[in-house]
Parts: structure tokens; C-alpha cells; sequence
């Protein structure tokens, strides 16, 4: 076999490393969903064709999910596929920011600090 | 000025030549020697929850990365960084928060911005590049049991999560099949 079946074995190999942090959020919102329609992990799994033990991992966001799996956990949890949808948070460039975080503040001042910038430091 | 799609033949390209300055030919690529070589400035800090940042303060050009961070994350985001301050010119400070999601229904939200897909194209392609990637026994001679075992390896010699691998190697997959032409399998 050759790397024209890697793309789907890779994909196959979902769940094999602590999974990316996408699959926690997403994992936790099957939870809270799923126990909102006082449904039990196994009765999720029956509808689902999947074994409890993967809606567990999934939900503990340790099992990545495929898009055939993603949209029968949206149909089994009665949401539009879009609702189980985890969005990227986009951050605003930032020449449109009005303020950034003091996380980001901080390191600005301690990284001019730290070359030894003649610039006066902006607030 | 930011393109409207990513620029993914001229990011390989400009990962590829970086590599071949500094004469890079095997992994894990010497990410900070390469940062370093273009005159950048590497900061390790503590920065709460910022995974990495970019000050541009005079003629100094500065990359902060988070160093509570395990060393195959710091290495990706430095490679992000990087690829900032090298394509995406013109902001004094741009800093990049630890991934984050929420859930919302509205399609509208779904962007994901055209330079953070460039940045982490172009950390890809440096960290793990193809022509290391296609000179791999492992890679060349894959079947299906052993993708993950693959992975395992390949990720330890790169230097990178696990994660990172699996998707580079996955669109290494889909490039062999675009250029050879040949049916995918199923």
C-alpha cells in the first residue's frame, strides 16, 4: 500500500494520541447536551452505532470524530449540525483592536525590557 | 496587505529556501537556529495565555514564546511566529492566544483567519518538510495498521505533537494522489 491510502488511514487512526483541544470543547457540549435529553452514554451510543466506551472518549475529547460520526451525534442529539459546530475565535487584527489583553502587555513591556529598547513604551 | 487565500506554493517555497540557507537536510529542523538566522531575537517567557507573540520595536524584531508549553508546541509556534514576521508585515505587536473555541450557530463566525492558516502552513512545512517526509522508508512503504506506529516515529524524529504529523502526513497523502493522478482508494 502507498501514500494514496495514507489520507485515510490517518484519519483512521483517530483517538490514538491525547487528541487536539478542539475535541474537549466539542466532547464537553456533547455531554452537557446529551444529559439535557437525559440520555445515558449508552443510549447516545445505540443511536449512534458506537460503542459507549467511544461516546465516553469522545466525550472526554480523547477520540477525534469523523464527519460521518459528527453529523449522527448532531442528529442523535436533535441540534443542526452547525449548533455542534466548535468555531475558532477570530482575533481581531490589531490595527482594529482598541486593547489587547494584559497578558499581551505585559510581555510586550518585559520583551522591550529586554532588548534594551530606546523606544518609549506605548500604553 | 492580507491575501484573500493562503499563499501555500509561496509559503513551501520560502520554508524550502530558509531550510536551504542553512543547510538544513534532515530532522528535527534547527527551527531556532533558522529564527535566529534571520536576525530575530527568541524570548522564552512566561506568557499566562498567549502561546506566542511578534514585537517589532525599532530595527529589532522579537519572538516571545510561552515556555510552560511542552517543547514540540514551542517549536511549532516559534515556526508560526516566524512566518508572521516574515509574511505578514506592518503590525508592531501581533500575539497569538492559546487555541480557543466556543460554540455558536452562526455560520458567519466560521472564518478562520487567512494568516493563521498561512502561519501554520508555513510552520508545517518547515518543521516537516515534504522532501524529508518522501525520503522516509516509513512514509514510502505505509500501510493502514501501521499509520499510527508511523506517526509515532516520525513525530518523536520531527520533533512535533503527534497531531501535527497526522495532518501534515495526511495532506502528503492527498498530494500523492493529486499528482499521480490515480484513483483515491476508498
Amino acid at each position: 500500500m502507498t501514500l494514496l491510502a495514507l489520507e485515510s488511514s490517518v484519519l483512521a487512526m483517530a483517538g490514538v494520541e491525547a487528541a487536539h483541544p478542539i475535541y474537549e470543547a466539542f466532547g464537553a457540549q456533547v455531554r452537557e447536551r446529551r444529559t439535557a435529553l437525559r440520555l445515558t452514554q449508552q443510549e447516545l451510543a445505540g443511536r449512534i452505532e458506537l460503542t459507549r466506551g467511544s461516546v465516553a472518549n469522545i466525550e472526554a475529547g480523547r477520540q477525534s470524530v469523523l464527519l460521518h460520526q459528527f453529523l449522527a451525534i448532531a442528529s442523535a442529539l436533535q441540534l443542526k449540525p452547525v449548533e455542534l459546530l466548535p468555531v475558532v475565535k477570530e482575533q481581531p487584527t490589531i490595527g482594529e483592536q482598541t486593547h489587547m489583553p494584559d497578558s499581551v502587555l505585559d510581555a510586550v513591556k518585559a520583551i522591550r525590557k529586554s532588548v534594551g529598547s530606546r523606544l518609549p513604551s506605548r500604553s | 496587505m492580507t491575501a484573500l487565500r493562503p499563499r501555500y506554493a509561496r509559503i513551501e517555497e520560502l520554508a524550502d529556501n530558509l531550510l536551504r540557507e542553512a543547510r538544513v537536510g534532515n530532522a528535527p529542523v534547527p527551527i531556532e537556529e533558522i529564527v535566529r538566522g534571520q536576525g530575530i531575537v527568541i524570548r522564552s517567557m512566561d506568557l499566562k495565555d498567549i502561546s506566542g507573540l511578534v514585537v517589532r520595536d525599532g530595527n529589532t524584531t522579537v519572538i516571545g514564546i510561552n515556555q510552560k508549553h511542552p517543547i514540540t508546541r514551542r517549536r511549532f509556534t516559534l515556526a508560526h511566529e516566524l512566518a508572521h514576521a516574515l509574511l505578514h508585515e506592518g503590525k508592531e505587536v501581533r500575539y497569538d492566544m492559546d487555541f480557543r473555541v466556543d460554540f455558536r450557530s452562526g455560520v458567519s463566525s466560521l472564518g478562520v483567519d487567512v494568516e493563521e492558516m498561512e502561519a501554520n502552513f508555513f510552520a508545517a512545512s518547515i518543521l516537516m518538510p515534504w522532501r524529508f517526509l518522501e525520503a522516509e522508508p516509513v512514509v514510502a512503504g505505509l500501510d493502514l495498521e501501521d499509520a499510527a506506529a508511523a506517526v509515532k516515529i516520525l513525530s518523536t524524529r520531527y520533533k512535533v505533537s503527534p497531531h501535527a504529523m497526522s495532518i501534515r502526513l495526511g495532506n502528503l497523502g492527498a498530494r500523492a494522489s493529486a499528482f499521480s493522478g490515480s484513483k483515491r482508494l476508498a
